[in-house]
């Protein structure tokens, strides 16, 4: 299982330093311009992980892993577990950046910001919720017109979200979700995930390669 | 037990093929070939030796024991198929090391030295024999007791080839090793393996130990008339070729001794082969 | 020990390697309670499938040329040994008997025969 997750996150970090141009673009037009970067990570952290699928699928990967010991019962898993991490670990970095950034320009950092991150992360959960048994059931290849649907329909509602009366009024939701969003938030997003690997792992048992 | 893997009644069955069904012993200790063309069935018997694929129907054992989930005493090489292509050989012992619990990091870099591998390289930069070389060594890093390996010698120069066939012969120095290995390049396994299988068509044609095997049968060379006169029973198949006519026989010294005139040549893989798919039989 | 093989020899593969443990035996090379390389030591050394090489060793030991003692390895049995003699006698007797059926086709008589043998002796003797 630790191997599998440290596969993954091996290609997402070898797959990040092709991005890392995209990356310092985003931070210099957030210290130079008006942009807020707290977005980035669900988009960058989808991104990654679609990705490491399509390097998955170029190499037949799961006909390997299912010989490893183990390997066809813990694909699954480690592809959910090692998401969450490489997600969270965005978000850091991301809240990081975002207190330098304001340090910087001698902002304060907004709590806004920081439910951005929150909520769009959740939004990238239910995606790749969304996205992975379809993946697992048809492979990345063919799951690819999905992506295509599902991303615009994500662009969309998170697009609708934004300008909704719901988020320009955050204050209610900050009293919806008492100040525990931090931590309502991420649940979430770790349910959804689970629902969805229950699934996945159901799919993938039975698979042939 | 003598048997590594015990195939039983096996079939696997798809829309325009069907594999067996097969009934294979492999012995413990031993280099096993899996010969046949491409399409035969050799990958799809692999498949479903490893649990990749679902058989049909049937029985697979793996030392004694029903078709094991876990495979931690098992080194594959699959056809096409590894770690993704933007990993490295470091990232794969980094990997491997959390999945198996024998995994031997100095072994595996000790082989990368031997074969000069790059370790902090991407696979897919690679030359297609280190590609290669690299997925043997690293099916062979955990100290596996059976090796399975689905063309492992292809797209190698011949001394790769060379290397990596003493590389099974010295994993079988132990005598509770063993290696069932599928190819299309025959020679490989000529003089190594201790016992050829050959697929055609899903089926086993023959499944004999290659000492027999190579010194039993032949060639007999031959005219059209004269291929008439010949006795129908010593004919196993034939091959009708512009000039002259191909024979596969049996029992090479006696037939040897019954055409004195003729030309008679050893018999290799290929030509076997060859003459068993292509070749007309007298029934 | 040295071994010579012919990949393109009509005799096979395991008995050529039977034929040159002999000659070396014969030739005092391989000297008796001398241990052999195990079957899949010297399978590995000269790229011989296992098989093979149990199959000569099998052969050899069947005839009395090597002895394998359980858990020690293989070894040279001491010369002599009446099953070596055994064979030989087996040898020169068919050669003997196609010497005989050669003369008689071309009507030599068997103390033409015997002078033959008598020259030739004498001249290897005499090398």
């Amino acid at each position: 299982m630790l191997g599998l997750i440290k596969k993954d996150l091996l290609l997402s970090i070898g797959n990040a330093k092709s991005l890392i141009i995209v990356f310092i673009l985003y931070i210099v037009l957030a210290l130079y311009g008006s942009l807020d970067i707290s977005i980035i990570p669900s988009i960058l952290g989808v991104m990654l992980v679609i990705s490491t699928f399509s390097y998955d699928y170029q190499s037949k990967w799961d006909s390997y892993a299912a010989i490893l010991p183990n390997g066809r019962k813990n694909v699954p898993l480690a592809k959910y577990i090692s998401t969450f991490i490489l997600m969270f670990i965005l978000a850091i970095i991301t809240l990081m950046l975002l207190v330098i950034i304001n340090y910087l320009k001698n902002n304060t950092l907004e709590v806004t910001s920081i439910l951005t991150i929150l909520l769009t992360s959740l939004v990238s959960f239910v995606f790749e919720a969304i996205m992975y048994p379809i993946i697992f059931k048809y492979g990345v290849e063919k799951a690819r017109i999905a992506i295509f649907i599902i991303t615009f329909a994500f662009i969309f509602g998170i697009g609708f979200l934004v300008d909704s009366p719901i988020f320009k009024n955050f204050d209610t939701i900050l009293n919806f979700i008492s100040n525990y969003y931090y931590i309502v938030l991420p649940l979430i997003g770790i349910l959804i995930l689970s629902i969805s690997y229950i699934i996945s792992l159901r799919i993938y048992k039975k698979k042939e390669f | 037990m003598n048997n590594i893997i015990e195939i039983k009644d096996l079939t696997k069955k798809y829309d325009n093929f069907t594999l067996g069904p097969l009934n294979i012993e492999i012995p413990k200790g031993m280099i096993v070939g899996l010969i046949g063309e491409n399409g035969a069935g050799k990958t799809t018997l692999i498949k479903c030796i490893l649990n990749i694929i679902k058989e049909s129907s049937g029985e697979i054992k793996i030392n004694g024991k029903e078709k094991e989930k876990d495979f931690e005493d098992i080194g594959v090489v699959l056809d096409n198929s590894f770690f993704p292509e933007i990993l490295t050989a470091s990232n794969i012992n980094n990997i491997m090391k959390s999945i198996y619990k024998h995994w031997d990091s100095k072994l595996y870099n000790d082989y990368l030295k031997k074969f000069n591998i790059p370790s902090n390289k991407p696979l897919k930069t690679l030359s297609c024999g280190m590609h290669k070389k690299l997925e043997i060594i690293t099916a062979m890093s955990h100290h596996p007791k059976l090796l399975i390996l689905d063309e492992p010698t292809s797209g190698l120069d011949p001394v790769v080839r060379h290397e990596v066939l003493d590389l099974f012969m010295n994993f079988i120095q132990n005598e509770e090793n063993s290696i069932l290995l599928s190819t299309h390049i025959t020679s490989d396994l000529e003089h190594i393996a201790d016992k050829i299988i050959f697929i055609n068509e899903g089926q086993v044609i023959f499944n004999e130990d290659s000492p027999t095997l190579l010194n039993n049968y032949g060639i007999l060379k031959c005219t059209n008339t004269e291929f008439n006169n010949l006795d129908k029973k010593d004919i196993l198949a034939y091959m009708k070729n512009k000039y002259n006519v191909d024979v596969l026989i049996k029992d090479l010294n006696k037939v040897k001794k019954k055409y004195k005139d003729f030309v008679i040549d050893k018999i290799t893989l290929e030509d076997l082969m060859v003459l068993m798919i292509k070749g007309e039989k007298i029934c | 020990m040295k071994i010579i093989i012919s990949n393109t020899s009509f005799v096979p593969i395991y008995l050529q390697i039977k034929e040159n443990i002999i000659k070396q035996i014969l030739d005092d090379d391989l000297k008796s309670d001398e241990p052999l390389p195990s079957i899949r030591n010297l399978a590995k050394d000269i790229g011989i499938s296992v098989m093979t090489i149990k199959k000569a060793y099998d052969e050899l030991e069947k005839e009395g040329y090597i002895k394998s003692i359980q858990g020690k390895g293989t070894f040279i049995s001491p010369k002599n040994s009446n099953l070596i003699l055994e064979n030989a006698n087996k040898e020169i007797e068919k050669n003997i008997k196609e010497a005989i059926n050669i003369a008689s086709k071309y009507n030599i008589s068997k103390e033409d025969l015997i002078d033959l043998i008598n020259i030739f002796y004498g001249s290897d003797n005499n090398e």
